[in-house]
């Protein structure tokens, strides 16, 4: 890819990632989900990934993949050149490297006080020397997410879901990460307490140097906070590109709809949108479509989208579309 | 006449904890017709406030006296459970944000959507039948015959909110409310919903109560708008009012917190502090302890709802502050108006 080239080797690339999980359909059988099946993408340092699609896409997963919380069925993942291959590798890069999930409420410990929620990696990859230093590391991290001293020795269920976010913030950054996987960090959120965490995300990269995978749904989120954004279909990357390029030109017919589907905040704008209705539902990971995955909801599918998976081509410059009638549609 | 007529509704939990106003004094119209926007947050009292029209709140929950809501002229609070018995699926019908809670898992969905229409009209059990295949096409559902023989699980998330719409229309009801009815939804399946529910609006003439905490949702769906915060309305006018000339600092504030396409280069502003406890509520204004510009007077008493123009009321201090500075308005106009000026 060219972007690899010109920025040197990026902190992180996911070559051919595939994670199937075995769903048992009967007695002694079963059949392979594929849930991520071959994506490819590189993240440079200091840079913010959006990873989008609908539900059961499999952008989770891969969020998931990358922090080997699940074990990778193929493909690679190599971080700052080093492929992460041996239980040691995942040891080393999990101090490098942590996660945001969605969900505020499931992911708090609630037997478990906020200075030790915060400080749980920190003993993990036992990265204090006193136990002054341990309380310090915890203060000076609390600072960092808006929370004072006098929540330290408070439950999780004492506080709000955007503050029960920012504890979980701090715990991802506890270890003084260069990369973090953001798992829809803002989904479960109110609007305005959205943004105070948005741009808390933001002000935090730009002062830790920070390096984000940022995985949600909601295409003006991801959009505000991307560098570059990529779309995901039923296991498989369909688009990728500059976010303002993806969102105001989207070349993939499923990103064409995606972006049109999106409701505008402005009335006016919202009226006049003409919007490219798709019909029928996703198909289920289970049953995926051969060839191309999106064929069966695409209006331009012909008789090659059933034989194979078009490759992700580079179409102009740093925009990435697999589809086999790119030329003609377009 | 307009077709529902809220005035003073007055709704509260009474908890162990004690009482808890999820709708405070709220006063509305709709007409037939048209399409209603109620926008919030969680715990601002929308979802409440759709349940008070239904008399469908939990046992610890009262419409308060005082509180009125008048469908077509004809008084619903106090009028008892028969009359609403009536009410509910003939004339103002109701979905959820997840259509599977409001199906039955272990019975078809053909079995379900005939006993809705069986209690609803005079139909005998064919006659039924053919009306729920007429209604499933309505909503576009594909093969609807054999739909009809399957259960719940066997549709998808788009699918399921489909038949519970064909069910909610069964009776032609004169006002459909729709409880945030595409938060659960992804939005190429949320933009299939929201023009099957424009089409089916204009097709059939009802009005549509519009519960969301998606602004796009409302900009694309709604004439009308009401923006709520901890049980009260801020402001409400029609949809073009609210978005490019809104009159409530907290109005202000959301439409400055949400990511659009004109503000990715800058940060966005969001409203400071969490959202309100309903157990503690403040004196004044609820948004007082929020609001960036509060004023002495914001914090002791809530201001009246005042006209800003014929399409547009909004009950906020700001816009009576700036009528007093411009003229239009004197201190005399106002009780309280003496420290209406001062800066907190």
């Amino acid at each position: 890819m060219s972007e690899t080239e010109k920025n040197g080797t990026p902190l992180l690339e996911i070559k051919d990632l595939k994670e199937y999980f075995n769903i048992n359909i009967g007695m002694f059988r079963s059949k392979p989900l594929k849930a991520v099946d071959g994506v490819s993408f590189t993240i440079n340092k200091g840079e913010t990934l959006g990873l989008v699609g609908e539900s059961g896409c499999g952008k989770t997963t891969v969020g998931r993949t990358i922090m080997h919380l699940y074990k990778p069925t193929g493909g690679e993942i190599i971080f700052k050149g080093k492929k992460i291959e041996t239980k040691q590798d995942i040891n080393e890069f999990r101090k490098k490297a942590s996660i945001v999930f969605q969900d505020p409420y499931s992911s708090l410990n609630p037997r478990m006080t906020v200075s030790d929620i915060i400080a749980e990696p920190l003993d993990i990859h036992k990265l204090y020397s006193s136990k002054a230093e341990r309380s310090d590391k915890i203060l000076s991290l609390m600072e960092n997410v808006g929370l004072t001293s006098e929540h330290a020795s408070r439950y999780a269920h004492e506080f709000s879901g955007g503050q029960r976010q920012r504890i979980g913030i701090a715990r991802a950054l506890a270890i003084d990460p260069e990369f973090i996987v953001c798992d829809e960090p803002v989904s479960a959120l109110d609007v305005s307490i959205q943004a105070q965490v948005i741009n808390m995300f933001g002000e935090l990269q730009k002062k830790l140097g920070l390096t984000y995978l940022f995985i949600a749904h909601d295409l003006l989120v991801v959009r505000h906070i991307s560098d570059r954004i990529a779309v995901m279909y039923l296991g498989k990357l369909v688009e990728l590109a500059d976010a303002k390029e993806i969102y105001d030109h989207p070349l993939h017919p499923y990103a064409k709809a995606l972006m049109s589907a999106v409701p505008m905040p402005d009335p006016k704008i919202a009226r006049a949108n003409k919007r490219i209705a798709l019909s029928g539902d996703i198909p289920s990971p289970l049953n995926a479509p051969s060839g191309c995955p999106f064929r069966t909801r695409c209006p331009y599918a012909k008789d090659a989208c059933k034989e194979s998976m078009p490759p992700l081509e580079e179409v102009s410059k740093n925009h990435f579309i697999a589809c086999h009638r790119t030329a003609e549609i377009n | 006449m307009a077709l529902l007529e809220v005035k003073n509704l007055q709704t509260s939990f009474y908890t162990d904890a004690g009482e808890v106003r999820a709708v405070n004094g709220i006063s509305f119209q709709l007409d037939r017709g048209k399409v209603l926007g109620i926008v919030g947050e969680s715990g601002s009292g929308k979802s409440v406030t759709a349940y008070s029209i239904m008399q469908i709140l939990a046992s610890t929950a009262k419409i308060k006296e005082g509180s009125s809501i008048k469908l077509d002229g004809q008084e619903l609070v106090g009028a008892g459970e028969k009359v609403m018995k009536d009410i509910r699926g003939n004339k103002v019908s109701i979905i959820f944000q997840d259509p599977m809670t409001s199906l039955n898992p272990t019975y078809t969905i053909g079995h379900q959507l005939i006993e809705a229409i069986m209690l609803h009209t005079p139909r005998n059990k064919k006659q039924a039948k053919e009306r729920a295949i007429e209604l499933l096409k309505l909503v576009n559902i594909n093969e609807p015959e054999k739909r009809m023989k399957q259960y719940p699980f066997e549709h998808s998330g788009g699918m399921r909110q489909r038949i519970v719409i064909a069910m909610a229309l069964a009776c032609e009801p004169d006002i459909l409310i729709a409880d945030e009815p595409t938060t659960a939804l992804d939005v190429t399946i949320q933009a299939q919903i929201l023009d099957l529910m424009s089409s089916l609006q204009k097709e059939l003439g009802m009005a549509i109560i519009m519960i969301t905490h998606d602004l796009g949702v409302v900009a694309q769906m709604c004439d009308e708008v009401i923006v709520m915060y901890a049980g009260s309305i801020c402001e409400q006018g029609t949809a073009d009012e609210i978005f490019y000339n809104p009159r409530h600092e907290y109005t202000k504030g959301l439409m400055r917190s949400i990511p659009t396409t004109e503000n990715d280069d800058q940060q966005l502003q969001p409203i400071s502090g969490t959202p309100i406890d309903l157990l503690n509520m403040p004196e004044g204004c609820p948004f007082a302890p929020r609001c960036d510009n509060a004023m002495k007077i914001c914090i002791k008493c809530s201001a009246e709802p005042m006209d800003i123009n014929e399409n547009h009321r909004a009950a906020c201090w700001m816009n009576v502050k700036n009528a007093v500075e411009d003229g239009s308005i004197t201190f005399d106009d106002i009780n309280k108006g003496e420290e209406i000026t001062e800066n907190e």
